[in-house]
């Protein structure tokens, strides 16, 4: 079994979304490097330390809307077959999962107010313990793939 | 059997709730007590005390006869009721087809007082899903959980059941060897080093006195002392711990369903439909390896939460040669391991690095505090260890059954069979890719939510087809 990526990719809607995510990451940081230099003014702390946090905030901006993204668009795959649901994400390291479907206990769909804007949905998929996510589906595919997975995994719980 | 009308627990669960209410006064009490000396000692500074003490006392007893009367039960066709409060009314009800476990167990007092407490759990939310009646006379206790088993038509004489069964006990034999080499030292001795100082006050003063003395004239010679009698203390104390949990241990099975009895104080019966079993832990412990002993233990879906570990123990100890005799009895579907393919040579060297990197942030910390290298020491048993990690690891898989070998300091060989797997995973970084390595990891139910087992650098090109595998799972299960 290789590492190559499944075929099914998430929508390209999402680069955008995930670049607006990291700006409002970014502004976190570019505020808090603020709050150092502007209490600065009052106790006195070494120069350093606000240049290091300004470097280090410019640098996780830089890689999280510009970098990350794009990468993380070329990595994700996902495939729903009807035995198992198979995925694979990752970066540096990349991760593939295999879900069989029999043991698969729901599924669900969730957007937060910027996916909402670009009309895109997360899709959980929960076994008995852990969870898995796939980010990033319009909503319709989202709500294909959920009923989908339900009636392929008939969702019993017969090994409980 | 008859359905019952609303019914409340023996009386005595008043003294045990009581009892529970004292426990959580005591420290209260006492730093009252400690405040109040330290004003002069007069006949005033007395009445505050008790005049915070007796009520609180009184309001203990009041509230557990209260909650005792509250708290009543009932058998109903189709579920048990309890409802509870004093001031927040509860009410649950307990559909046997829900029941994932039930237990008596009967501390010292109650087993003076010829009493069980009857502890049921529940398939649902984790807060919920357990409860307890504390105290019940043992025909109610059997009765009640006959009911939740599902079998209130038939009543089984439990006397020839058991006299059939086939049955697991732990000899006296095996318990001081397995308590020898639990291997739990290292627990008993973090914690002894966590409560040094207070473990010092305790000690008469002029041989901390004398202690201290000699740190100055034999340096690290006193260090290596006490740390080797601490060491010996440590071990003395795992032994009687290990006694007090294990002693009496049997393991009875009739049908699907095991029971398993344990411990010398506080009794201990857990029962366990073999289905539930999720995973099975063959430990193969330091101290153990050398003499061909193992432990086995297993994962539990639902239940078993009363474990301190969450694990449930089957077999303390037993020689490795007798394993799948045992394993023949209690589960017989996991006997017959697939083959395990041992790690490729590629990754001995991530193993043995992995070992060393800790030393990198470990020896700069020391050596703050002490200045010496002395922590150098452990370094070869550091990396030797990681030699053994990559000789021991390996994974094995057949049509039913995923075996998979790690060590952390134990060596310990997890069964899995295909029904229970929850999800595989592989994953790969980029120093991976570079040598053809992946790591594998697999994930079970274990109460109380689930189990991940990783195995770190296996080869790319070994690692069979896991959705061929899984794909049967759909098919035959």
């Amino acid at each position: 079994m290789t590492l190559t990526p499944p075929k099914e990719r998430l929508n390209p809607k999402a680069i955008k979304a995930w670049r607006i995510k990291g700006t409002l990451y970014f502004s976190v940081y570019v505020i808090l490097t603020a709050a150092f230099f502007i209490t600065r003014i009052f106790i006195s702390m070494p120069l350093e330390i606000g240049l290091i946090l300004t470097g280090v905030s410019l640098l996780l901006g830089i890689i999280q809307i510009l970098v990350v993204p794009k990468l993380r668009m070329i990595y994700w795959g996902y495939e729903i077959k009807d035995n198992e649901i198979d995925i694979q994400h990752g970066i540096i390291v990349v991760k593939r999962t295999l879900i069989p479907m029999a043991r698969i206990q729901h599924v669900d769909t969730e957007h937060g107010p910027i996916m909402r804007q670009f009309e895109l949905a997360t899709l959980n998929i929960a076994t008995a313990g852990t969870e898995h996510k796939i980010p990033a589906l319009d909503f319709d595919t989202a709500r294909t793939l959920r009923k989908k997975i339900s009636s392929l995994a008939a969702l019993s719980d017969d090994d409980v | 059997m008859t359905m019952s009308e609303y019914k409340r627990q023996h009386p005595f669960m008043i003294l045990l709730s009581l009892m529970g209410q004292l426990k959580s006064l005591i420290i209260p009490i006492v730093l009252i007590f400690i405040f109040q000396d330290q004003g002069a000692a007069g006949s005033t500074e007395n009445l505050v005390f008790l005049g915070i003490t007796i009520p609180l006392i009184v309001l203990s007893v009041v509230y557990s006869i209260f909650k005792w009367v509250f708290y009543t039960y009932r058998l109903q066709e189709d579920a048990l009721i309890v409802k509870s409060g004093v001031f927040v009314k509860k009410r649950r009800y307990i559909k046997p087809e829900r029941v994932q476990t039930t237990s008596l167990e009967a501390g010292i007092l109650l087993r003076i007082s010829g009493l069980v407490s009857l502890k049921v759990e529940t398939a649902g939310s984790k807060k919920d899903a357990e409860f307890t009646l504390v105290a019940l006379k043992k025909e109610e206790a059997e009765t009640i959980k006959a009911y939740l088993k599902g079998d209130h038509v038939v009543e089984k004489s439990e006397e020839t059941e058991n006299e059939e069964a086939p049955y697991i006990e732990i000899g006296l034999k095996n318990l001081f060897i397995a308590a020898l080499t639990s291997g739990r030292v290292g627990v008993v001795f973090f914690f002894l080093l966590a409560f040094s100082f207070e473990i010092m006050d305790l000690l008469p003063e002029n041989l901390v006195n004398s202690y201290y003395g000699s740190l100055i004239t034999e340096g690290m010679l006193a260090i290596l002392v006490a740390v080797v009698i601490v060491l010996i203390v440590s071990w003395v104390i795992s032994i009687v711990r290990y006694v007090l949990r294990f002693a009496l241990f049997k393991v009875e099975v009739s049908g699907d369903e095991l029971t398993i009895t344990r411990g010398l104080l506080v009794k201990r019966t857990f029962r366990l439909k073999r289905h539930r079993i999720q995973a099975i832990n063959i430990t193969e412990g330091l101290l153990r390896q050398p003499f061909d002993l193992a432990s086995v233990s297993c994962e539990v879906a639902g239940g078993g939460s009363y474990e301190p570990d969450f694990k449930v123990t089957l077999i303390p100890l037993c020689k490795k040669n007798e394993l799948n005799r045992y394993l023949e009895k209690l589960v017989p579907e996991y006997v017959g391991t697939p083959e395990v393919t041992p790690l490729p040579g590629a990754s001995l060297r991530r193993y043995i690095l992995r070992s060393i990197i800790p030393y990198l942030f470990v020896i700069p910390v020391f050596f703050f505090f002490i200045e010496s290298l002395l922590i150098l020491v452990t370094l070869p048993v550091s990396i030797y260890l990681g030699i053994l990690r990559y000789k021991d690891g390996g994974f094995g898989l057949d049509d039913t059954m995923l075996v998979q070998r790690t060590r952390l300091i134990a060596k310990r060989t997890v069964l899995a069979k295909r029904r229970t797997t929850q999800d595989v995973t592989l994953s790969q970084n980029i120093l991976q890719k570079r040598k053809d390595l992946m790591s594998f990891s697999f994930t079970v139910m274990s109460t109380p939510s689930h189990k991940t087992f990783i195995l770190k650098d296996i080869g790319s090109k070994a690692i069979p087809d896991f959705h061929t595998w899984l794909q049967k799972s759909t098919q035959n299960d």
